[in-house]
């Protein structure tokens, strides 16, 4: 498994922090869902017909111009632990974890764009890039569809759209989402109101890692929910308008912050790099708000020798089944927990 | 009236029977009692007011047994892949692309729900774009005539009813081209 190796081990493009406001705005996600037409979905189909469809779809996605370097995995040739990166990586669902049979990964090199085959529905497309990029990320995703709707029939109706195995993906079958960083509008308490408010304009929001105001590192994912009677650029562009303001309310709240308590701030941001410079055991609850205080410091200028795309890095590198790699054998968790303040002093140069 | 809470529907003969509605029919009362699921099938909802309607629901009902056992069989199973109503309302998935157009009316239900609006707006695959927005602008179209007729604005009623026509002979004849 050399190819999944190589995956492994080298950091995916969309952490880069090459895209705009990617301090706030870690990455943009697209997701689009397809179906076969009159062909029972991966929940209600037998095994044999699950591996034709593999076996057919892997076929399309290599006669894609798009997908052209792409590398193939089936999901039951490697270890659970391997599921468990991939997931880590985002570049597989929880529940293709344990249902593994007959179910493929196809990534690009970089993955910035991979298709989950038998999950949910028989194709899940993805595409994911650094910053406010929705618009770019559905582009080239528009692309790839585009591609397979060349060599493939897919469920459609002229009334519904495209079809899909839950009623909440008919129509456009698109999902786009926000990874975003609001430790401005947590502090001042303001993100229950911004969470209302998204939610009235049928968005959803919900923490990155852990839930509601509680969320782990002051990370939130925004997508839309509705995907029916919607264009998909009306879906992308309003995203990227309620986006905007998001970004807005977290500068002011931010500003305001720095105006009042401008001393406890640096203190507080300051104090959290040397933490993670120097502690021998860091949980990942600790690392993730550590990590959130000198984003933030990165974004307010206060700290300037770390690059966003080191602490993105970090994001990943630190769960569970990187660590693991890393060490290359499983772990207990307070070992796990040494192996991350290890790892976390190595990559910021710390003592 | 206490069995009324057990009773079981009609229909389907599995479900538990919420809906209970009577009919005068000649000189008798007849009354059915069914689930809310086949009653969304047969348009229940829909049709409650029209009882010419529900004449022939009601005949149909209780037309021979072979046929309602055929109904029975045949109605609440998609013949592609075999999700039956419990399936569907267990799981809330659908079983493939058949089940949309075999569970229709709670589909509907369902996605005004879930998305308010149950038109599709967006991209099509490209052997049925032409058709797609044929059926799109029909249904807009369609709301527009109510609301011309509600507002007893008759001339443009016509107008619509002009342009629907010439539409759904594209429809018609867009099925002939479509290989699907
Ligand atoms: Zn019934
Ligand atoms: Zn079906």
């Amino acid at each position: 498994m050399s190819s999944l190796r190589h995956i492994i081990e080298t950091p995916a493009k969309w952490l880069d922090g090459t895209g705009e406001e990617s301090e706030i705005i870690l990455s943009c996600r697209v997701r689009l869902a397809r179906n076969l037409d009159r062909t029972p979905f991966p929940h209600r189909a037998k095994p044999a017909a699950m591996k034709k469809t593999l076996a057919s779809l892997k076929e399309a996605l290599a006669e894609c111009p798009s997908m052209k370097k792409a590398v193939a995995i089936d999901l039951g040739a490697i270890t659970p632990s391997e599921r468990m990166l991939l997931l880590e990586r985002h570049l597989i669902s929880i529940d293709m974890t344990q249902n593994h049979k007959n179910r493929a990964l196809v990534v690009l090199k970089g993955e910035g764009m991979s298709a989950m085959i038998n999950e949910e529905d028989h194709l899940r497309l993805q595409s994911i890039s650094s910053g406010f990029s929705a618009a770019e990320a559905f582009t080239r995703l528009d692309r790839l569809d585009g591609e397979l709707d060349d060599r493939l029939d897919f469920a459609f109706s002229d009334t519904l759209g495209y079809l899909t195995a839950c009623p909440t993906n008919v129509g456009t079958g698109l999902r786009v989402s926000a990874m975003v960083h609001l430790p401005g509008l947590v502090h001042n308490k303001d993100i229950s109101q911004v969470i209302k408010g998204l939610s009235n304009v049928r968005l959803a929001v919900r923490g990155m890692y852990g839930e509601g105001s509680n969320a782990m590192g002051n990370m939130f994912q925004i997508s839309n929910s509705i995907t029916l009677g919607v264009s998909e650029g009306e879906t992308v562009s309003s995203l990227e308008s309620y986006l905007r303001k998001v970004l807005e309310f977290e500068k002011k709240a931010r500003e305001t912050l720095l105006k009042k308590a401008r001393s406890l701030l640096e203190d507080k941001i300051c104090r959290a790099h040397g933490v993670l410079k120097t502690a021998r055991l860091v949980t990942s609850r600790e690392a993730m708000d550590l990590m959130s205080a000198v984003r933030l410091g990165i974004g307010l200028g206060i700290i300037t020798d770390v690059s966003i795309s080191r602490l993105n890095e970090l994001l990943v590198m630190i769960k569970p089944l990187h660590l693991q790699q890393l060490h290359g054998r499983p772990m207990e968790p307070d070992e796990r927990d040494r192996v991350r303040a290890d790892y976390i002093r190595s990559r910021l140069g710390g003592s | 009236m206490v069995v009324a809470s057990k009773m079981i529907c009609q229909i389907c003969k599995q479900n538990q029977a919420t809906i209970h509605l009577t009919q005068q029919k000649n000189d008798r009362v007849v009354k059915i009692h069914v689930c809310r699921m086949c009653a969304e099938e047969k348009g229940f909802d829909y049709l409650e007011k029209s009882n010419f309607a529900l004449g022939n629901i009601i005949s149909g009902l209780f037309g021979d047994s072979a046929d309602a056992a055929r109904i029975k069989k045949k109605k609440h199973v998609c013949t592609l892949c075999g999700t039956s109503h419990e399936d569907f309302r267990d799981v809330a998935k659908l079983g493939c692309s058949e089940c949309y157009e075999f569970f229709k009316p709670h589909v509907l239900s369902v996605l005004r729900n879930l998305h308010v609006k149950t038109q599709h707006f967006g991209k099509c695959p490209k052997s049925r774009g032409e058709r797609a927005e044929t059926v799109r602008r029909a249904t807009l179209l369609q709301e527009e005539l109510e609301l011309s007729i509600a507002e007893e604005c008759y001339e443009r009623a016509a107008e619509i009813r002009d342009e629907l026509r010439e539409l759904n002979g594209k429809k018609a004849g867009g099925d002939k081209e479509c290989p699907r």
